[in-house]
């Protein structure tokens, strides 16, 4: 313990606190002889709050370690309070500590409880995992000094699993000495047994102080076995180590440890009939109990006392040992005190509950928020999913309809691409045809002069021959007029009736120069005259006409002839009425030039007509457009 | 992508529009063609009917040459 409160004391100095009086309070506390005067100096150097608590903390904790109990208790009481004040949390559990043990001495339990269960508070909140073990292995031996053993193992358990759990061996040692105790005192003895030869997995001969208690507590066990033989040897070998003195000073439970095994070494003697031994041994228990100040000890030492007299039928002094001890233990086991005992218990245990609950509902609480944050973010997870999926089908689709455009484009290009070609093609085959006739067209007229120049040159008598090149040079002229016909209508995309009407009316003068007695009349209706018809349909209408006339000329001996052309709803009827002599349609067989012009008018979607009489012959072309 | 397809449309019936343009334009050609058609039909009469009378008066006049010579 004395190396524990050094080291605490380290760590206290490695805070922010004056030099000088660190300096003093060290040498104090280390001091055999000149502590008082350090204390003094280092009193008079207290220049803060701070250094004040450091100087009750060091004055409390050597008083403990030299059983100075009064002392003790009024210093710890000062430190414990600035320490609260300055929130010096590690020093307070070391006060806290240094009260247990004062407390402890004196057989105030409850008061030592109180401190206990304090200091456990604290460790918890802060996670001190070395006070967790110290605490609870101080409640587990105040648990067992006040006989409620159940409890002392409880805590003692406690203890063992936090030390494990941090691996110190010292922490082990006492959680399990303290375990083992409780276990002896509560009638277990294979329990205790087990947990005190635990000890030594953890020790192995380095702590000889702490191979002594468990020596003795050995011996214990087995001397509440009857088994008296080992008991003493054990007794014995604990007895030698407690002897034993480092650098020639006492270990401060020398006096505590004296106290036990002179009393254990005594209950041994007289259970063996030896009773003048039992007598020494009972005196030295007697000296050393009263020297380590320590309650318990003078209680056992009584206990077993009265039971020796009463074993060597002493009556009187029985009943003396016998009153000393219920003295003592009615002091430790006032009612009052075991009620607060109780309510302290009840207390520390409350307010564990209460904060298990609080720190129940919060964890309910962030679990549910975790919960929330989860679904949350699987919604929003979900959400992007869903929202990455629609924009890959709208991408998709995208493609897709891109991919499509582009195969419409490109069929559209390709046919574009054909047609034209086609075009082209047609169009130098037309102008192939159109050069083929413009040479026809010199060649004949070439004929027509050279026919005209012989006619002219020479005196022709033969009238056959005359005929001859008179008939070769009008076919010659007629195929002319054709051809320009022909190819006025092949120069022509479209052609309008009004383009038909100045053709025919060419055409007619000619009929008229070769014939003045026919009258013609030719009429359009407004209508009609700009609308428009294709080459061939032009062409065919042109040609249909021409042969109507010509027939009309040349077998019908009309005088009038008469071209109409007209709307007829959505058809444009043509007509050409003469008044010649007309024919009989059954008995005329249909010539050639009849039959070219119902073929001409049926070639473009027409309807070709014709009726004749005496009075004269009504041709009727209805064409759709 | 409503304004791709609107876009698209444009360009598609412009296209369509200008291949019934060029249809259009080759039935006109075809007709066109049809009537060179119909006039080299009516060449090949016309020549025929003008070799015919060629020969004949080409046949009168060896007939008077070969009076005279006699």
């Amino acid at each position: 313990m004395k190396k524990l409160s050094v080291f605490i004391l380290f760590i206290v100095f490695g805070n922010s606190y004056s030099q000088d009086i660190q300096k003093h309070l060290m040498k104090a506390f280390t001091s055999q002889d000149s502590s008082d005067y350090y204390f003094k100096i280092a009193k008079r150097n207290i220049k803060s709050k701070a250094d004040e608590s450091q100087y009750y903390f060091c004055k409390n904790a050597r008083c403990t370690d030299y059983n100075e109990i009064d002392s003790a208790l009024v210093y710890g009481k000062k430190a414990i309070k600035i320490l609260k004040e300055l929130k010096d949390y590690p020093s307070l559990c070391t006060a806290y500590s240094n009260m247990i043990k004062v407390y402890r001495k004196q057989g105030r339990y409850d008061v030592a409880s109180s401190y206990a269960l304090e200091g456990l508070t604290l460790a918890e909140n802060l996670k001190y995992r070395y006070w967790l073990v110290h605490f609870n292995v101080y409640l587990s031996l105040n648990y067992h000094d006040f006989e409620s053993y159940e409890k002392g193992v409880f805590y003692g358990k406690k203890a063992l699993q936090y030390a494990l759990n941090k691996k110190e061996k010292d922490q082990i040692t006492s959680a399990l000495i303290a375990v083992a105790i409780n276990y002896d005192d509560w009638n277990k003895p294979d329990s205790a047994l087990y947990y005190h030869k635990k000890v030594f997995d953890y020790v192995k001969g380095k702590d000889t102080m702490t191979l002594s208690s468990t020596y003795n507590n050995i011996g214990n066990t087995l001397l509440k076995q009857k088994k008296y033989k080992e008991a003493e040897s054990w007794i014995l070998r604990a007895l030698r180590i407690t002897k034993i003195k480092i650098d020639g000073k006492q270990d401060v439970k020398y006096s505590y440890n004296l106290a036990t095994n002179y009393t254990n070494l005594a209950t041994i003697a007289y259970e063996l009939g030896d009773y003048s031994k039992a007598e020494k041994l009972f005196e030295k228990a007697l000296y050393y109990s009263k020297e380590s100040n320590n309650a318990e000890k003078l209680r056992d030492y009584y206990y077993h006392k009265s039971k020796f007299e009463k074993k060597r039928n002493n009556l009187q002094k029985t009943v003396e040992e016998q009153e000393n001890y219920i003295k003592l233990r009615d002091s430790v086991f006032a009612i009052e005190r075991e009620q607060t005992f109780s309510e302290l218990e009840a207390k520390y245990q409350n307010e564990k509950k209460e904060k298990e609950l609080l720190r129940s509902k919060n964890e309910i609480i962030q679990n549910e928020n975790e919960i929330k944050r989860k679904n949350t973010h699987f919604l929003i997870l979900s959400l992007i999913v869903v929202g990455l999926l629609v924009i890959s089908y709208l991408i998709y689709r995208q493609q897709k309809l891109k991919n499509k455009q582009q195969e419409q484009e490109f069929a559209l290009k390709s046919a574009i691409a054909r047609i034209e070609t086609q075009n082209e093609l047609q169009e130098q085959r037309l102008q192939i045809s159109r050069d083929l006739h413009d040479n026809i067209g010199s060649q004949l007229t070439f004929i027509i002069s050279s026919v005209d120049n012989i006619k002219f040159a020479f005196d022709l008598k033969n009238n056959k021959l005359d005929g001859k090149l008179s008939s070769i040079s009008d076919f010659a002229k007629d195929t002319i007029i054709e051809l320009r016909d022909t190819i006025w209508a092949m120069n022509k995309s479209e052609i309008t009736f009004e383009d038909l009407q100045i053709r025919i009316h060419n055409f007619i003068e000619k009929a008229k120069q070769a014939k003045d007695t026919i009258t013609f009349n030719f009429t359009i209706q407004n209508d009609v005259k700009t609308t428009k018809l294709s080459s061939i349909e032009g062409m065919n209408i042109y040609r249909t006409i021409q042969e109507a006339i010509n027939n009309s000329i040349k077998y019908a001996n009309a005088t009038q002839i008469d071209i109409e052309v007209n709307q007829l709803n959505n058809k444009k009827q043509i007509t050409i009425i003469d008044n010649g002599i007309g024919f009989n349609k059954h008995e005329i067989e249909k010539g050639n030039g009849l039959q070219n012009m119902q073929k001409r008018i049926e070639e473009i979607n027409g309807q070709f007509s014709l009726e004749s009489s005496k009075n004269g012959t009504i041709i009727t072309l209805i064409i759709k457009s | 992508m409503h304004v791709n397809r609107v876009s698209f449309d444009a360009k598609l019936k412009a296209l369509e529009e200008f291949v019934v343009q060029l249809n259009e334009e080759q039935k006109k050609q075809s007709n066109q063609l049809q009537i060179s058609s119909e006039l080299r039909e009516k060449m090949k009469e016309i020549n025929q009917t003008l070799n015919k009378n060629i020969f004949e008066m080409n046949y009168q006049l060896f007939e008077d040459n070969y009076q005279k010579k006699k």
